[in-house]
């Protein structure tokens, strides 16, 4: 039986063995998003919402949203598109939320891109495989 | 924040040049909202340099 192969999307480890890869929005925007299988909703912060040209007093709703430390409330809009490597995904729901600048990434990859496939993570080669 | 200008044969960008580049992330959100307004289609790369681990910083999320 042969196995997939997927697609190899290399990034690399920052911050004490975490995950960030380039992600591109709307076929037009790259940035480095952390990949976070704890984070339901993609997220973007509030620079990324502003270039990309996203409404945010017009969201689809709001959602509390809680993280270890703190619950808070967020907007959440749609994204044409979400690329990673040659997986592409559409009508993309993402929470906008400002993010530490130490941080150094634009956003967050999230379950709702990251379950539409069959995602491993290969830390020691920095890459994320999509299936 | 680069205008990529070539990519490999996954859409990894190769070549780019420089457009703007600050300090402070909140000042590259005009140039960068201005060159897509500019130049419909084009294709830009926002990213930190610099030190990619703040000394002792540890992500828990």
């Amino acid at each position: 039986m042969s196995q997939r192969r997927g697609d190899r999307v290399q990034g690399r480890r920052a911050y004490g063995g975490v995950l960030v890869i380039p992600c591109q929005l709307n076929d037009a925007y790259r940035y480095w998003f952390l990949v976070d299988t704890g984070t339901a909703l993609t997220m973007l912060s509030r620079q990324v919402a502003e270039e990309i040209g996203l409404d945010l007093t017009r969201p689809m709703r709001h959602e509390r949203i809680a993280s270890v430390h703190k619950v808070t409330r967020a907007p959440v809009l749609r994204l044409n598109s979400l690329r990673v490597g040659s997986q592409r995904a559409t009508d993309i729901e993402v929470l906008v939320l400002s993010l530490p600048p130490d941080l150094r990434v634009d956003g967050l990859l999230g379950v709702n891109f990251l379950g539409q496939f069959r995602p491993t993570f290969e830390f020691d080669q920095g890459t994320l495989v999509l299936r | 924040m680069v205008e990529e200008t070539g990519w490999d044969e996954q859409g990894n960008p190769t070549n780019g040049v420089v457009v703007a580049h600050a300090f402070d992330r909140e000042t590259i959100v005009e140039p960068t909202s201005r060159l897509h307004m500019q130049k419909p289609g084009v294709k830009t790369f926002v990213f930190y340099d610099g030190p990619k681990v703040p000394e002792g910083l540890v992500v828990v999320l």
